[in-house]
């Protein structure tokens, strides 16, 4: 089985490839996303250019998986790269839920501590 | 000597503007040696004015749902050192003449959380097939996976001693509090015991859990138990 991209291909996949990685390193340096996140996103440009650079590669991949069609294997490995991305997300957004709601509750119990204290205070100062 | 056991008498409420001065009255009618918290779980009416003329109120920034709330008052319970904590509802459901129930429960034979039952005497209650059907259910499975029979699984009516304040302050269930902590309580080794007690109709409003709900209901609370009672084993 033999399998060659075109020369649009290859300058499409390559545009993509260094605006892409361009974006996400700049977003990675600004803080807006973490170095966790900067490689699970950017194998979804990374893993394409693999297909279009080494052709070879990819048809020795694919033979060794089982799988008749290379990009079976494009899909396959982008759609895993995705479930584990979303994984990554339930986690995080769980663990802000929980902090969330830690921070309301000692927020708000502080905020009854200090009014209580404010109360007294009158108070004190009377019998002084 | 017999120590006096400090008493923190915790109301979670949501928009209850209309029933808790009712309630905070009724309280005060019993005379009952508590110290009283009102947690308002982010109203938007004036369930904090109202509850604030009357005892100490936390009022919370925004609405984290009944759990959230009562965590809230397990917390100040913890904080200054209650020995006892008791939940009643803000919407008048549990009638106040009924905490001393738990109390002198409480005194003649400790348990680390002591639920107010209404079925413990009269059985069944009545009402929709869909709702008996489900707390039918739920009951079942939680004798099934848990080895104990407790017939009042949704009651938020509940006696809690110095051992359940602790480990609930720490972790307390959002989803589903009433059964899910009752479960959580005995995986944890804390003895529950039910005590038969009267309760009323709701005053305003209407359950949430009603319909087509009482299903997703079911079926989610019985899947938090599977997963409490897995977790004895991973």
């Amino acid at each position: 089985m033999e399998y060659h991209p075109t020369i649009q291909t290859v300058i499409f996949v390559t545009i993509f490839l260094i605006v892409y990685l361009v974006a996400l390193v700049k977003n990675t340096i600004k803080n807006s996303i973490d170095f966790y996140d900067l490689i699970l996103l950017s194998s979804v440009a990374v893993i394409p250019s693999i297909f279009v650079f080494f052709p070879k590669l990819v048809v020795s991949l694919a033979r060794i998986v089982g799988v008749e069609f290379p990009f079976l294997l494009l899909f396959g490995s982008l759609f895993f790269i995705v479930f584990v991305y979303l994984y990554r997300l339930v986690i995080k957004i769980n663990q802000h839920h929980n902090r969330i709601i830690l921070l309301i509750q000692e927020f708000s119990l502080l905020i009854e501590k200090l009014q209580k204290k404010k109360a007294n205070v009158p108070e004190q100062k009377q019998d002084e | 000597m017999n120590v006096i056991p400090r008493i923190l008498l915790a109301i979670p409420c949501y928009n209850e503007g209309a029933n808790i001065s009712k309630i905070l009255q009724e309280i005060k009618e019993q005379e009952t040696d508590c110290d009283i918290i009102v947690v308002d779980d982010g109203s938007s009416d004036n369930t904090y004015f109202v509850a604030s003329q009357f005892s100490h109120c936390v009022k919370l920034v925004a609405n984290l749902g009944i759990g959230g709330a009562v965590q809230t008052a397990l917390k100040y319970a913890l904080e200054n050192d209650y020995d006892l904590f008791i939940r009643i509802d803000g919407d008048g459901q549990h009638p106040p003449s009924q905490i001393h129930v738990l109390i002198k429960s409480y005194l003649t034979s400790s348990a680390n959380l002591i639920i107010g039952s209404r079925f413990l005497l009269i059985g069944d209650f009545q009402s929709t097939w869909t709702r008996r059907l489900g707390i039918g259910v739920i009951r079942s499975a939680f004798k099934w996976l848990f080895g104990r029979k407790i017939t009042d699984l949704t009651s938020g009516f509940m006696l809690m001693d110095r051992k359940a304040i602790r480990l609930f302050s720490a972790e307390y269930p959002q989803d589903f509090p009433e059964p899910i902590s009752t479960a959580f309580a005995l995986e944890r080794g804390l003895t529950v015991r039910e005590v038969p007690v009267q309760m009323r109709a709701r005053e305003q409003g209407s359950s949430s859990i009603r319909g087509i709900k009482i299903f997703a209901y079911m079926v989610r609370v019985i899947g938090y138990l599977i997963l409490i009672r897995m977790g004895r084993h991973i």
